[in-house]
């Protein structure tokens, strides 16, 4: 363990003392900071996805600041180069005159990064960014250079301007570890927004973890033990996702192209062990797999086009996965 | 600090899950109790109305049996169907939310996987204290109410059927009446055999055969499930063939051989004698043809004319004894005294030969007697039994069936037929074996017409003479050259009936035997059949 004061018992503390300080700024969104959290602990990404102006950019800026870590931002465009989020070799000047390549690190070399409406980005782009998520390491010029950790990737895409944008790929989505909805404020909750946003208060965040504490809790979430019938649970989960399953449901038979990939199993089994922890358990119940169901599977679930003419959403094929009564044997 | 893996809290855990195991297993068995004991009332329920459809010995006891069968396979699902420790935990991680504790504290107590953070014992004191809360009372115990409703509904119906009245126990109570006299005429015929073979000859064929067919009426008596119809036929089918080894002139028959064994004696000792047997007979006859030589030529000739007249009464009953008495007379005239000897033995062969026949037809008589009683004794029992039935199903569906004041056997037959035929409603009792009769002379087809008889009353007969059968007919003649009686023997015509009056008790078996084998032969239809039969069984005058 990174750091060796940390303990189980203090996991659950310093996870909920995360998250009511980042609660303190996010106004509701119970569920969103939740998740966000789970996925940090869990060493994996988040893709978000909502309208403008919920507050990405002020969470992932208020998470950084409670963690005590670097955070950037980074603003997909068409236009933007690999090299621009990875960086790239300059021509400089060393001590002695020389002319020598000094590598110019890019805005993923932080621990929090927000990538702004990642579908705007060309492919190219974004399968740089990809790869960093993925092996959490950058290679330039035949150097592979690692990412600092912790490491935790927050992008975003806008559901409605989808002219003029690049879709992720299924293969790169099935990287993100959560696809988590922004649900638009209620009005008690745009009311509590109006009032810290437009006074004159200002809430003054101070840090109640590092990086090499959140380190430390992502290697205690994965070793949380998990009983046989529940792994086999989540595999018959992650299996019933795929309309040629046995124990399909009609839906998933009906509207489904391609189910949940394997790193959808390990994503809810991963994300079931921190609801766990966070619940004060020391075992993952099957109840922790249904709970990281939607965000972990909503978007590696694949719909055929009678889905998309239907307004079939993948959380209700989710909902019907879950409901199969074969599940639970 | 939590507790380590060498402090495992299992040994806690274990004796608590089987506990909860044991309640688990009662809560499922009483749920299977709910859901199904609809079913199986449903089956108790058929039984009871399949025993009101056909006749079934002990209803009840059968209603019972699923019942049974339902509650062992209840108690066996309970206590006998695998329920593991590990499917313990897993129900009541489901049941109780316990978030899947003890079933993975199970697992881990097992598992050898490293476990360098220490979250095992973490978990397993986690799930032992969990299971320590653990109540019984905090399982689910409420059971589907629709369910026990349908069950109450169909056991309501059931013991409706268990407690209402059954037309079929008064059936089954016929039978079993029935079965027991069938039992009873069992035994008593088994006493008429065994007096059939002690009083007769052991070397009769005849003999041998009325004690087979005995033998097989026994048996089938026995054997009989209460089928009054079966006892009757069977009955008929014996008396049948006991008819056939019966002679219709053995009372002639006998009546003669004692007359002339009475008259043989009295020759022989110059008394008369009221009585004789044909012992005493045939040694009066040995002892006539001794004394032949001490007789003068007048006697001699009397004592010849004397025994052909004696042959002339014999001839109708026993041709052979008359032909043997004429062959004696015939030497006592010739004087022969060794021919006289030789004819006597004869003689006094043939006596003993017809003693036998007398004596064996005397006790196929006493067996048709007695087959005869018992068929009057089951007709009476399954008649005792269709009144109780015809009572208890004709009230309050119409007049109809007979009335009248039936005369008991034994009595004089003032039977008087009042019953109004037809009538509404009709009853079960009707088409059950030995309904309606109820001792009364009722003539199905004369139904209110008095049937009057009379034991001593005097009835038309057709003559029961030499005529009949075609015995032969010994007429005296005239008188030979030598002074022998000439006798023609010759064949009675047969249809010359002679008619006469005569104690109707000396042709009832005539008349009886007749009825019984018109229906041996199906020519009275087997719906009258039981009334030929009381019909007769009244007039017996026995």
């Amino acid at each position: 363990m990174t750091n060796p004061a940390f303990t189980i018992e203090n996991f659950r503390t310093t996870a909920t003392t995360i998250e009511a300080a980042v609660g303190e700024v996010i106004v509701g969104q119970q569920a969103l900071v939740r998740h966000t959290l789970i996925t940090l602990l869990a060493g994996g990404n988040a893709l978000l996805e909502g309208v403008p102006g919920l507050g990405k950019t002020v969470l992932v800026r208020t998470l950084a600041r409670v963690i005590d870590c670097d955070f950037s931002r980074i603003q997909f465009t068409p236009d933007l180069m690999p090299a621009d989020i990875v960086g790239t070799n300059l021509i400089a000047e060393d001590e002695q005159g020389r002319r020598v390549f000094r590598f110019e690190a890019g805005p993923i070399f932080a621990n929090l990064v927000l990538a702004d409406e990642i579908n705007r980005a060309t492919p190219k782009t974004q399968s740089a960014m990809l790869e960093a998520m993925q092996e959490q390491s950058v290679t330039v010029a035949r150097t592979t250079r690692p990412i600092p950790a912790p490491f935790f990737v927050l992008a975003t895409q806008n559901p409605l301007e989808m002219d003029g944008t690049y879709p992720l790929p299924e293969a790169q989505l099935d990287r993100f570890f959560f696809k988590l909805n922004v649900p638009y404020p209620s009005v008690e909750e745009l009311v509590a927004i109006a009032d810290r946003t437009t006074g004159r208060d200002s809430r003054d965040l101070k840090p109640v973890a590092d990086g090499p504490t959140i380190v430390a809790m992502q290697q205690v979430a994965r070793a949380v033990p998990i009983a046989q019938h529940v792994t086999l649970a989540a595999a018959r989960l992650t299996r019933a996702t795929h309309p040629d399953d046995d124990h399909a449901p009609d839906v998933v038979r009906r509207y489904v192209r391609y189910g949940a990939s394997p790193r959808g199993m390990q994503a809810i089994i991963l994300a079931g062990k921190i609801i766990a922890l966070l619940d004060g358990r020391y075992n993952v119940a099957i109840d922790d797999l249904q709970a990281a169901a939607y965000p972990a599977l909503r978007h590696r679930i694949i719909l055929n086009f009678e889905a998309q003419a239907e307004g079939v959403t993948t959380d209700a094929v989710i909902e019907a996965v879950l409901n199969t009564p074969a599940l639970a044997a | 600090m939590p507790t380590t893996k060498n402090e495992s809290p299992l040994p806690d855990l274990r004796p608590r899950l089987a506990t909860m195991g044991r309640y688990l297993r009662l809560r499922d068995g009483l749920r299977l109790v709910v859901r199904t004991l609809w079913l199986a009332m449903l089956v108790v329920v058929l039984v009871e109305l399949a025993a009101r459809t056909w006749p079934m010995a002990n209803r009840h006891l059968w209603a019972l049996v699923p019942l049974g069968v339902w509650l062992l396979g209840v108690l066996l699902y309970t206590w006998l169907r695998p329920l593991s420790l590990y499917a313990v935990a897993r129900r009541l991680d489901a049941e109780l939310y316990l978030k899947d504790r003890l079933a993975t504290a199970l697992e881990l107590q097992d598992s050898d996987r490293p476990d360098p953070l220490a979250f095992y014992p973490r978990q397993l004191a986690d799930a032992a204290a969990m299971a320590r809360r653990l109540k019984p009372g905090a399982l689910d115990w409420q059971v589907s109410r629709q369910k026990l409703g349908w069950a109450a509904a169909v056991a309501t119906v059931a013991l409706a059927l268990v407690f209402l009245p059954n037309p079929m126990d008064a059936i089954l109570t016929h039978r079993a009446a029935v079965q027991a006299a069938a039992q009873q005429q069992a035994e008593a015929i088994r006493a008429a055999r065994n007096e059939l073979e002690s009083a007769t000859d052991p070397t009769s064929e005849e003999r041998a055969q009325a004690l087979a067919e005995l033998e097989r009426l026994m048996a089938a008596l026995a054997a009989n499930p209460g089928d009054l119809d079966q006892a009757l036929a069977d009955l008929a089918k014996t008396q049948a063939q006991l008819r056939e080894l019966q002679s219709p002139a053995a009372t002639a028959r006998q009546s003669a051989l004692d007359q002339l064994a009475a008259q043989l004696t009295a020759l022989s000792q110059g008394e008369s004698q009221a009585s004789a047997d044909t012992a005493e007979a045939g040694q009066a006859l040995q002892e006539l043809a001794a004394s032949l030589p001490g007789l003068d030529p007048s006697a001699q000739t009397d004592l010849a004319d004397t025994l052909d007249r004696l042959a002339a009464q014999t001839a109708a009953a026993d041709a052979d004894l008359a032909k043997s008495l004429v062959d004696l007379a015939n030497a006592v005239r010739n004087g022969s005294a060794g021919e006289a000897l030789q004819a006597a033995g004869a003689a006094q062969g043939a006596l003993a030969q017809a003693s036998q026949n007398a004596d064996l037809q005397e006790a196929l008589a006493q067996a048709q007697n007695a087959l005869n009683d018992s068929r009057q004794q089951l007709a009476q029992s399954g008649q005792a039994q269709s009144q109780g039935q015809a009572q208890a199903q004709t009230s309050g569906q119409g007049q109809g069936q007979g009335q009248g004041q039936g005369q008991g056997q034994n009595q004089q037959g003032q039977g008087q037929g009042s019953g109004q035929p037809g009538g509404g409603g009709g009853t079960t009792a009707n088409q059950l074996p030995g309904a309606n009769r109820t001792g009364r002379a009722n003539d199905p087809t004369q139904p209110n017409r008095p049937a009057v008889t009379g034991q001593l009353d005097t009835i038309y007969a057709p003559n029961a003479g030499p005529h009949l059968n075609g015995n032969p007919d010994f007429v005296a003649g005239q008188e030979t050259e030598q002074g022998q009686t000439l006798i023609r023997e010759e064949q009675s015509p047969q249809g010359n009936i002679n008619p006469s009056l005569v104690p109707y008790r000396d042709v009832y078996q005539t008349y009886a035997n007749a009825a019984a084998e018109s229906m041996d032969r199906d020519h009275i239809p087997v719906e009258w059949q039981d009334y030929v039969r009381d019909y007769f069984s009244q007039l017996d005058p026995k």
